[in-house]
């Protein structure tokens, strides 16, 4: 059990690093708007079908 | 069996999917409107239409909208490219380019975000454009010196985008604040997460086995809770705080909110456990009050950002009064100067379709004066040389200039919209009994615990202290504190996606009390402008189609209401370029139109009488529609009147079954307009409303003035409109509701608005908001019951920090489960 002395302060900085990481992402504005980039991905798709038009053609 | 091939022979329009009118359905592809076919067209050429229609059909989750408004606002455009808009509402960034925020009318699915994010390939000089769809925010990097902001509103009015005359800045201080919120939020699950998987160990045992971990485990929890306590907890100490000092003050217990006993059983938890660590005897609670801290914040993080849905206290308003003003020096040279610097007794130059700049009076010119921004009038008023006249309005038809009387917030609108923005110290306060909770819940809690206390004085006097505690932490109130926050967080949410945007909560609590609703006319019940009612031909040898068109032809060339009812018909068709125009203010217009020499105008212009008409019975027709109050003008083709067209303001679709349905819950209906006391009065007939309530010539501070009477009597007031004119009153009113097409500064000063065509939002805004009430009364008796349920149990020493562990996250579960599937503000497929 004595390895607890070891795993738990361990899981604690992982838990700061999450945190730290946590704090970065929403003073970056991340989670300002939550819906639109999960559309915004549809368009990528789109792009590269033009760039290699042909190759998707049924 | 006729209903069923009615509805069989209804067709979708091509680009919006609404019902085709009948005149349309012979098109493929078919078309609801003519803006709708424009935008379809556009999309066509640019080869934009096949990826848009296949985004638009992959993301059918937001309501579909009516298209905006393609028409453009040309004041705002002006605005938008002045010195004084690039000053105060943009950043500038390296390179020359700028960075500003718009917001976006008519934008609702991903092919929206698509097309509009496609700008920076189409439009040289846009680096960036970046749309927000929750909120229709779209943020702009551009050079001002190779594109136009203008221009790029164009581009976007191509497609149906309006861009809206409000702006707001960088950073809004509601962001900072729900940002600060957030990391308060995810530090402290970070911690309760950590601090429950010791409590885990505990609870197996821990303790029999190796004395050093349990040591090192209690020391552990109590060092993860202090910033948990400082980060999370201060959220809730320091309003707690200001609310015992306030109950001080008063004497009363019913000042006191949610937050006291909340605060009270962190505080106790916690000293306990770190009483219990110090000397290693006792319970801790560390798990518990750690949940509770980051569960909570969590409910109130949600129900922060579904507010902000609604807009920021931030946004300024454009357009309403001119940034640039054209002066008239002593020599008659004309120099364009910012309106601010404009002075008493100076002269402006307005011309026709302008915003006049000052309050002031006429010099020279007379004008038809469109005034529906200030007082709701739908009809323009002729002002002649000496007549006074209001920043705001618009003149219609000719060049005025005015000697300035008053200008910005001294000018008739300016003092409108300061009152919008000043602080709500008028407003009623709101004190339900869900704020008042709180109270109650704090002298229940302290005297159980003094009943506790008593209870096992008797039997056992050693266990006082460990029972009132576990009393104390059990009876904390997370579900209670999360039962209201949580259920209208979710209902704004569901709202919002059905273009229902509510600003404060106690908008829902109010819409279930509210006894007295009182409407405005232009603009809210109405379409708020003129439309064809009526053709009939006085020639019978031609045909309406081929005369309305020639006459909307012609009128394609002014800016007259009337002239904009006879385009609506012709729905963008066209016969002709009109050559020859000429006007004859106050009468009509003339000119060329295929050859012929058309006149449209007033009947007495034209000059008809009786001997025009085919049978008696066509004048009868004719003459019944001049006695019913209808505005009438007459269309001549080559010098014999051919047809006359009976024009009105129409109701909007639903408004009528809008009133009976309110009526019929028992809600008096008023109505109140600045228009006529006939016209109002013909409007409330139609809407089945009596006489005396309908209530004509009311100015906005009549309005507002008849909302406080209103609520002097008691009443609880509901107050739907659309302009600035309304502004005041909605802003009194215990509820101001802005529909459709309102103007922003309605919006401001409105507790809820609506961005839905039509009143069938308000409608469903009055129906679901007592919905949403039942939820959150369904969380609050649900928690109460867990509440006495836990205090039972604590008294009869039953709860130990494991039975808090689990009953405490589960009763909160079940308000979030109960919040999240709630049925309110379902849209309608």
């Amino acid at each position: 059990m004595n390895i607890l002395y070891f795993l738990v302060p361990l899981a604690l900085l992982l838990a700061g690093v999450g945190v730290w990481a946590f704090i970065w992402s929403v003073k970056n504005g991340q989670f300002e708007d939550v819906e639109t980039p999960g559309i915004r991905m549809l368009f990528d798709d789109e792009d590269e079908e033009q760039s290699t038009s042909g190759r998707n053609a049924p | 069996m006729s209903s069923q091939a009615a509805i069989e022979s209804k067709k979708a329009c091509a680009h919006c999917g609404l019902p085709v009118p009948k005149r349309r359905m012979l098109q493929d592809p078919a078309f609801c409107c003519h803006g709708c076919e424009t935008v379809y067209q556009v999309l066509q050429n640019e080869g934009l239409n096949e990826t848009y229609y296949r985004l638009r059909e992959a993301s059918s989750s937001r309501s579909l909208r009516l298209p905006a408004r393609t028409k453009l606002n040309e004041p705002l455009l002006d605005e938008l490219d002045s010195d004084v808009f690039a000053e105060s509402h943009s950043v500038p960034l390296d390179g020359g380019v700028h960075r500003t925020h718009l917001y976006l009318d008519g934008v609702h699915c991903a092919a929206c975000v698509w097309l509009i994010e496609r700008m920076p390939q189409e439009i040289s000089g846009v680096r960036s454009a970046y749309l927000n769809l929750p909120r229709a925010r779209l943020t702009l990097e551009w050079d001002p010196s190779k594109a136009k902001l203008s221009s790029i509103a164009r581009w976007l009015a191509r497609f149906g985008y309006g861009v809206e005359s409000r702006v707001d800045g960088e950073e809004a201080p509601e962001t900072r604040e729900e940002r600060r919120l957030l990391i308060k939020m995810g530090i402290s699950w970070a911690l309760a997460g950590n601090i429950m998987l010791i409590a885990f160990a505990l609870y197996s045992g821990l303790d029999s086995e190796t004395p050093g971990l349990f040591k090192a485990a209690r020391w552990t929890s109590f060092a993860l809770a202090i910033p948990s306590l400082l980060v999370g907890g201060s959220v809730f100490f320091s309003r707690a705080f200001q609310s015992v000092r306030s109950a001080y003050h008063v004497r009363s217990f019913k000042q006191l909110h949610m937050d006291t006993p909340i605060s009270l059983g962190i505080l106790v938890g916690f000293i306990a456990s770190a009483w219990a660590t110090f000397t290693g005897t006792g319970d801790v609670w560390f798990d518990s009050i750690s949940v509770l801290i980051a569960a909570l914040l969590s409910a109130r993080w949600l129900q922060l950002r579904a507010r902000r849905l609604a807009g920021n206290s931030t946004e300024q308003l454009l357009a309403l009064i001119p940034s640039i003003a054209r002066r008239e020096d002593e020599l008659g040279g004309i120099t364009k100067v910012r309106t601010e610097d404009l002075q008493v007794d100076d002269v402006v130059v307005v011309r026709p379709g302008e915003l006049i700049p000052a309050d002031g009076s006429i010099l020279s010119g007379s004008a038809l004066i469109n005034a529906a921004i200030l007082t709701g009038e739908s009809k323009p008023e002729r002002k002649e040389i000496g007549d006074k006249v209001f920043a705001g309005t618009t003149s219609e038809s000719e060049v005025l200039r005015i000697r300035v009387h008053a200008i910005g917030v001294h000018s008739h609108v300016g003092k409108l919209l300061s009152w919008v923005s000043e602080d709500r110290s008028e407003r009623p306060v709101i004190l339900s009994w869900v704020n008042q909770v709180g109270g109650w819940f704090t002298a229940a809690s302290l005297t159980l615990a003094l009943l506790t206390a008593g209870i096992w004085w008797v039997i056992d006097a050693q266990s006082i202290v460990p029972h009132v505690i576990s009393l104390l932490v059990i009876t904390c109130p997370c579900a209670l504190g999360m039962a209201t926050p949580l259920a209208l967080a979710v209902g704004m949410g569901r709202a919002a996606r059905n273009g229902i945007f509510i600003k404060s909560e106690a908008v829902l609590e109010w819409l279930t009390k509210v006894n007295v609703v009182v409407l405005d006319k232009t603009g809210t019940v109405t379409e708020g402008q003129m439309a064809v009612e009526q053709t009939e031909l006085i020639d019978a040898s031609r045909s309406v189609n081929d005369i309305m068109l020639k006459a909307a032809s012609l009128e394609s060339q002014s800016i007259h209401p009337i002239s904009q009812a006879f385009l609506q018909w012709a729905d963008g068709q066209q016969v002709d370029e009109p050559v020859d125009v000429s006007y004859e203010p106050g009468h009509g217009i003339s000119g060329q139109v295929a050859g012929q020499f058309i006149r449209v105008g007033s009947p007495d212009w034209i000059g008809i009488d009786e001997d025009c008409f085919e049978s008696e019975r066509h004048f009868a027709a004719y003459k019944a529609a001049l006695a019913a109050g209808q505005t009438v003008v007459v269309v001549e083709i080559d010098g014999r009147a051919a047809a006359w067209v009976s024009l009105s303001d129409p109701l909007r679709k639903n408004a009528a079954s809008l009133v009976s349905n309110m009526q019929q819950k028992g809600l008096k209906v008023i109505l109140c307009s600045g228009d006529h006391q006939s016209t109002t009065s013909k409007t409330g007939k139609a809407l089945g409303l009596s006489e005396a309530d309908c209530l004509g010539r009311f100015t906005p501070h009549m309005k507002k003035d008849l909302i406080a009477k209103l609520i002097g009597e008691g009443n609880v007031v509901a107050m739907i409109g659309d302009g600035v004119n309304d502004s005041a009153a909605l802003q009194t009113a215990h509820v101001g509701i802005a529909v459709t097409d309102g103007t922003s500064a309605s919006r401001q000063a409105a507790d809820a608005f609506t961005t839905r065509s039509g009143l069938e939002a308000i409608a469903e805004l009055f129906q679901e908001s007592g919905k949403v009430m039942r939820v959150i009364f369904r969380n609050l008796y649900f928690s109460l019951g867990y509440n006495a349920f836990g205090a039972t149990l604590a008294i009869m020493g039953l709860v130990t920090p494991i039975v808090a562990a689990i009953a405490m996250p589960v009763s909160s579960l079940w308000v979030v489960i109960s919040s999240i599937t709630q049925r309110t503000f379902v849209p309608k497929s």
